[in-house]
């Protein structure tokens, strides 16, 4: 097999597997106090030889490409992906289409993405997912009063762009096949769940989870139906874990499974 | 187990093993030669995943840590070392080695492969100038001439001059390797060519440290004796990959690497028991 790109957010990148090395020197940092910059690179090397990209790869003896940057949504991934295949970017690596046989695309939280949108003849910018945290509140409040002019509720503007997002990674998916690399669709949370099974494109590319005889549409549901499948709860393999809600080494291994099952049974 | 830190030539570097990947543009050199630049970021990551460092790393589930240049010596190996380790202000240092930097503590093992032993310089004097050189005397390449003329001025042979290069070689291994067991990793040794050999073979420190090789339960001193004994070891002969019309690559197979990494496995399974 020739190598295997994943594009996804902290879940593919790996956060929160560092904890499981032997190094001296781990940082405690938890979901809400994580700095890339405080992780040396034996921590960082570390965590690559536990995520789900190089246990898929591994398993077909071959390489795989991830972003080395923590994080993301998912324009961040499809940005990713583009700059994989473009030359004028001296700094990252260099591929070609002809290089990879699959693409693998984790799915973040919707609301990560920016909605732009016109008030009053100005361009804003809104990252829904930060509104809750108060950040960029003069934004927000432009937000809502955009809301209200246009007759939408959030429920109903959330719907909207759920569509927006998902036709997006739709269109980006079949740019990258007609590019001649196979792609997956691998979901974190259930609100892409009825639009990906609706739609027979995503639906056959669809990475369904499968642990104890038993299936999850997302990675969420697996967490939520099951014991140690984060970092912070992972008391099995961990002692006093910080409160990290990333996925634990069981669970990388589970969804590194489901996506080899995909793989050969497609 | 903490991470693995590689040294070593081309050999552990998996010059070749790009030929046994599905990935378009490989390009086949004539044999001893090597283009850099015809070689793909893709190609790279390839043989990554079949070298001896990184199945060993897998086994042990760690990580495994190398130069990023192909080729050299102990000369650089030991550059190598001690650029990840003493210039974390200056990642600009030495880049074309690696642009990692770590802590001792970072590693559990070191495991270097020895290379071609007149790779790494030779000193000498010349009209009262320090010079050095890095090729054989038999060579036709590089500041051989020199060498012969130190030879021809000295009255040295071709058995002095390796003597010679063998003993400072020979004492600077067995400086450096006591100075990162002092910082707590452990070291392992094995070799590509013959040429140390006897030198480990008779220090206990060392010989404790060497690795020889089994294959088809006969054990090797080296790579290269294993090889020459089993020629699907070396990439050229690889037949039953390659069909008959093999990539004219004398280094390691896909199955020597596999060879090599369980050598050392086992090695370092021993010292856990």
């Amino acid at each position: 097999m020739k190598g295997i790109i994943f594009a996804g957010c902290s879940f593919t990148w790996g956060q929160g597997l560092y904890f499981y090395s032997d190094l001296y020197d781990v940082p405690k940092m938890g979901d809400s106090d994580f700095h890339q910059h405080l992780l040396k690179d034996s921590h960082v090397k570390f965590k690559d030889t536990l995520r789900f990209p190089r246990l898929v790869a591994n398993h077909f003896n071959t390489f795989e490409v991830v972003k080395k940057r923590n994080g993301g949504n998912d324009n961040d991934s499809i940005q990713f992906v583009n700059i994989l295949f473009d030359n004028s970017h001296s700094l990252f690596d260099k591929f070609t289409y002809d290089d990879f046989d699959y693409l693998i695309f984790q799915t973040s939280q919707i609301v990560r993405n920016k909605f732009d949108f016109e008030y009053k003849g100005k361009m804003y910018s809104v990252n829904a997912s930060e509104k809750n945290l108060n950040l960029y509140k003069d934004n927000d409040d432009i937000f809502f009063k955009w809301l209200t002019d246009n007759n939408f509720t959030y429920d109903e503007w959330y719907e909207s762009f759920k569509i927006t997002i998902i036709t997006k990674i739709k269109n980006f998916l079949l740019s990258i096949e007609n590019r001649g690399i196979k792609t997956k669709i691998l979901l974190w949370q259930d609100d892409l769940i009825k639009l990906v099974e609706s739609d027979s494109f995503l639906s056959e590319r669809f990475v369904i989870l499968y642990h104890e005889d038993k299936t999850y549409k997302c990675i969420d549901y697996l967490i939520k139906f099951n014991k140690g499948m984060t970092i912070g709860t992972d008391y099995e393999n961990l002692v006093d874990p910080v409160h990290d809600t990333h996925p634990s080494k069981l669970c990388h291994k589970i969804i590194s499974n489901s996506i080899i099952k995909n793989i050969e049974n497609k | 187990m903490k991470g693995l830190l590689f040294g070593g030539c081309s050999f552990t570097w998996g010059q070749g093993l790009y030929f046994y990947s599905d990935l378009p543009n490989l390009f086949y050199p004539k044999p001893y030669e090597y283009h850099a630049d015809k070689l793909t970021d893709a190609q790279l990551r390839f043989k990554d995943t079949l070298r001896f460092p990184r199945l060993v790393a897998n086994h042990f589930n760690t990580f495994e840590s190398f130069k990023i240049s192909n080729g050299g010596s102990e000369d650089e190996t030991f550059d190598f070392f001690h650029t990840i380790f003493n210039f974390k202000d200056k990642l600009d240092t030495n880049k074309h080695l690696s642009t990692e930097r770590y802590d001792y503590k970072d590693f559990d093992y070191i495991i270097i492969q020895l290379s071609q032993l007149f790779r790494n310089r030779f000193y000498f004097e010349i009209d009262g100038h320090e010079c050095f050189t890095n090729v054989s005397p038999n060579a036709n390449y590089g500041d051989y001439k020199l060498l012969l003329k130190w030879m021809e001025i000295n009255n040295k042979t071709y058995d002095d001059w390796q003597r010679e290069l063998s003993q400072a070689q020979y004492l600077r291994l067995v400086k450096e390797l006591r100075f990162y067991e002092e910082k707590g990793i452990k070291i392992k040794l094995l070799s590509w060519e013959n040429d140390l050999i006897p030198y480990i073979k008779n220090d206990e420190f060392l010989n404790e440290r060497f690795i020889p090789l089994v294959y088809k339960d006969v054990t090797y001193d080296t790579i290269q004796e294993m090889q020459n004994n089993n020629k699907e070891l070396y990439i050229e002969h690889d037949y039953e990959f390659f069909g008959e019309n093999t990539p004219k690559d004398h280094h390691p197979s896909k199955l020597c690497h596999r060879v090599i990494a369980d050598n050392i496995i086992k090695s370092i399974e021993k010292d856990i028991k």
